[in-house]
């Protein structure tokens, strides 16, 4: 059963969840729409509010003399239109300077100021623009000019701050001029308490910001009035064809925007000029600027503390499954054993229910490998007892007068029954040994020795089977126990011997180095199962795995003596492995002991 | 007058079968099956030897605690363990309690029936004065063979009756290689390997008791044990 490849990319809870507090995107983008439909409401109200105004003013000038004046002189010539008839017809001005429209000069505000100048009869070119309230065009003689005056003050009158209010009559004359799109100049803000800690971090962080995301309007914009608005402004069309509108247009340097209502002037029925009232958006544009910095402050604000408390959950959350992995991992080691229960978490959601399913898995899986494990021990135990009854009434058996046939059986029953006791005595052994080793002394020797003086004994013991050393010359010094590293490798040796090929030799080496010594079995033979050679492997040094597929020589094989090899590598602090010869033609067995 | 032998073993037909073959050499035999019994029956009248099984019915320890009883009861008193377990804990339980072998089941009735004689061969002889001495003499090692005593530099080392007929085995031909098999059956036991490498720990750890320098006990890896002189 293998375990299913961790993800390449992995990304963790907390990674998860501050994905999650992307959501919170949602916030700006409804608030946006809702800024946006704030504004767009403003500005209907802003145009309603000038057509008003325009509206106001217009009535104020409605039927008054100067007005009146105008239509006389308005009444002959039909309306003109702009650049098409240039000429007045009672005009001593000189016509071409004063038209407005063959004369597109850039500052326009500033063109009738030349104008006037040309009609004085001295022209000098200013090159500052006057200011265009003083300025009243002035292409008609006293009557317009006395209009104009009139007017002038009619739209003094009715000034409103930050908007500015003109008047041109039919042949797109400014009449009169008044206020300013600029408002006054902003009073000095009043020394206020020392800013809080958001405060200036506003100030610091976000306001920088801020001006680099939003254009926040300013008064520094090109408030002239440039000839062409004047001219061929569809407002003023429309209003001079008796019908109040409204336009939006840009400053010419762009920096502002401007909404212009324009209303007739009436006198009696009859449209004679026409009332423009003027004003930036930038009230709108702060107020929404405003907004949007609110916006963008408290969703920073919002997202923050979401995030961190999301990351703080996140983290705890993370924090208690890594712990749980990690003493679920380090619960079970490489064989299998239980080491450590996971202690049980008593926390009320699924991470406790996971930490106690654990718990509890581990448990059960403990008692089952603890009575795998004692299950040598208490089968040598159950079965001595049986034996017992055996022999001794064999050996009584033994005592009486026996018919002399009976000898035969009496013999093959106590071989039977050696047998029986060798295998009741093998299945408790390597459980005797972990109790040995649990408590065995240590002491520092070198393996060499034990090896050569091994082998010696092998020599005798196995004379069928030829056996070479190749020990090295390098002291192996290793700190464990030489009894027991001489019953590993009786068991090597025999295990060897058992699967050798008749005639070869099995080779016995030693080989030391600064960190380790390396204490290998080899024989030729066939090799270890090519397809479990890396599972069985690690499972051969387990308690009752054998690869063994018959017994030739009649003795049972428990699989017990390469865990008695393991046990001993592992009381060395070394391990035991095994694997098959490179090309094939046997398998090598050995323990690798750290150096003393 | 007949040895009275005391056999407290749970299982009956173990019991009948050493019941029988004990009084077929001559032993007086009184058996029971459980702790209580056989503690009633000591309070009464103390045996000769003891053959005790460690699990007795419902007391896994009911062993143990009969042997600190007639250890009590009696200092010199021979108590052989007779049990199906083997793991070094209990024989050094059981041996530290007084017991003077302890044996595992699947041992022979001869085994047994010498391991009897011996015993009682040496409580009497511990009664009587200095008779005539049966000894080996190994250097510094003296073994009586009859009282089965064993003297280092002429302190008595403690050793079971298992042990005393290792150390002879080695002793008596100091130099030679003693293998496990040999061993076992110079001992009259049967057991495995690590076993007898217990014993040997055991045995050098009780001479080291009265020598601290003590290493006439070579191991010679592969193939067993000699004794050095």
């Amino acid at each position: 059963m293998a375990a299913p490849a961790p993800p390449r990319l992995r990304i963790g809870l907390r990674a998860r969840l501050f994905l999650v507090t992307i959501a919170l995107a949602a916030i700006p983008v409804v608030g946006v729409g809702y800024v946006r439909e704030m504004e767009t409401l403003l500005r209907e109200q802003q145009e309603q509010n000038l057509l008003a105004a325009a509206r106001a003013v217009a009535t104020a000038l409605n039927d008054r003399p100067a007005v009146r004046r105008l239509r006389g002189r308005a009444a002959a010539p039909p309306p003109p239109v702009p650049a098409a008839s240039p000429a007045p017809a009672s005009g001593s001005a000189p016509a071409p300077a004063v038209e407005p429209g063959s004369e597109p000069v850039p500052g326009g505000a500033g063109d009738p100021a030349p104008a006037a100048a040309a009609e004085a009869g001295t022209a000098p070119p200013t090159p500052e623009a006057p200011a265009p309230s003083r300025v009243i065009a002035t292409e008609e003689n006293a009557v317009p000019e006395r209009a104009g005056e009139e007017i002038d003050a009619i739209v003094a009158s009715l000034n409103r701050a930050r908007s500015r209010i003109w008047v041109v009559d039919r042949k797109r004359a400014l009449l009169a001029l008044g206020g300013s799109l600029r408002g006054p100049a902003a009073p000095t803000a009043a020394p206020e308490a020392p800013p809080s800690a958001w405060e200036r971090l506003e100030n610091t962080v976000l306001r920088p910001l801020y001006q680099r995301l939003l254009a926040r309007p300013n008064d520094d914009f090109d408030d002239s009035l440039p000839e062409t608005v004047i001219s061929s402004g569809p407002e003023v069309d429309r209003a001079l064809t008796g019908i109040a509108g409204a336009r939006w247009r840009a400053t010419p340097d762009n920096r502002a925007v401007v909404v212009s209502a324009a209303h007739p002037v009436f006198a009696g029925d009859t449209v004679v000029a026409a009332v423009v009232v003027e004003e930036t958006t930038n009230a709108i544009q702060t107020f929404t600027v405003r907004a949007f910095e609110k916006l963008i402050s408290a969703t920073l604000a919002v997202f923050v503390i979401v995030a961190a408390i999301m990351l703080l959950f996140a983290s705890r959350l993370a924090g208690r499954v890594r712990r749980l992995r990690d003493e679920a991992e380090s619960a079970v080691d490489a064989h299998g054993r239980v080491r450590a229960l996971v202690t049980a978490s008593h926390a009320g959601d699924e991470i406790g229910d996971l930490s106690r399913s654990f718990s509890q898995l581990l448990e059960r899986l403990a008692q089952h490998h603890d009575y795998l494990e004692n299950m040598g021990a208490r089968l040598t135990h159950e079965f001595r007892t049986p034996v017992a009854v055996v022999r001794t009434s064999l050996d009584n058996l033994a005592m009486q007068p026996l018919p002399a046939e009976a000898g035969e059986y009496m013999r093959r029953a106590g071989e039977g029954l050696d047998r029986l006791s060798r295998l009741v005595t093998r299945l408790g052994e390597a459980r005797r040994l972990e109790h040995a080793l649990r408590d065995g002394e240590r002491t520092v020797y070198d393996a060499r020795t034990v090896v050569s003086g091994c082998v010696d004994g092998y020599r005798q013991a196995y004379p069928q089977v030829g056996f070479e050393t190749r020990i090295t010359a390098a002291p192996a010094r290793v700190n464990g126990s030489p009894d027991l590293l001489a019953q590993a490798l009786d068991k090597l040796v025999a295990n060897a011997v058992g699967f050798a090929a008749p005639g070869t030799p099995v080779v016995v080496r030693v080989q030391a180095d600064d960190e380790a010594v390396q204490v290998d079995v080899e024989n030729t033979g066939p090799p270890l199962p090519a397809a479990t050679a890396a599972r069985a492997g690690a499972r051969l040094f387990d308690s009752m795995v054998s690869l063994r597929e018959g017994s030739a020589d009649g003795e049972a094989h428990l699989g017990l003596g390469l865990y008695v090899v393991r046990l001993v590598a592992e009381f060395h602090q070394g391990v035991a492995a095994a694997r098959n010869r490179d090309d094939g033609t046997g398998v090598v067995v050995g323990l690798r002991l750290p150096t003393a | 007058m007949a040895k009275r032998i005391a056999l407290v073993e749970d299982d009956a037909a173990i019991r009948a079968n050493y019941a029988e073959a004990i009084k077929r050499h001559g032993y007086d035999i009184v058996s029971y099956a459980s702790r209580p019994e056989a503690s009633a029956a000591f309070r009464v009248r103390l045996p000769e030897l003891a053959i005790i099984d460690i699990g007795l019915g419902a007391e896994p320890d009911g062993g143990f605690t009969l042997c600190r009883e007639l250890r009590a009861a009696s200092a010199t008193l021979p108590i052989i363990f007779l049990t199906a377990r083997d793991s070094d804990f209990d024989i050094v339980s059981g041996l530290r309690l007084g017991a003077d072998d302890y044996l595992t089941k699947d041992i022979s009735l001869p085994h047994l029936l010498a391991r009897i004689a011996a015993l009682f061969r040496r409580a009497d002889l511990a009664r009587e004065p200095q008779a005539a001495e049966e000894t080996i003499d190994r250097g510094n090692l003296t073994l009586d063979m009859k009282r089965f005593l064993a003297r280092w530099r002429g302190r008595e080392v403690d050793l079971t009756l298992t042990e005393f007929w290792m150390v002879h085995a080695m002793a008596k031909f100091p130099g030679h290689v003693k293998n496990r098999d040999q061993l076992m059956g110079d001992a009259k036991i049967v057991v495995d390997d690590g076993t007898i490498t217990s014993h040997i720990k055991r045995i050098r750890r009780k001479f080291a008791a009265v020598d601290p320098g003590f290493d006439a006990i070579d191991t010679v890896y592969g193939m067993g044990y000699r004794w050095r002189e």
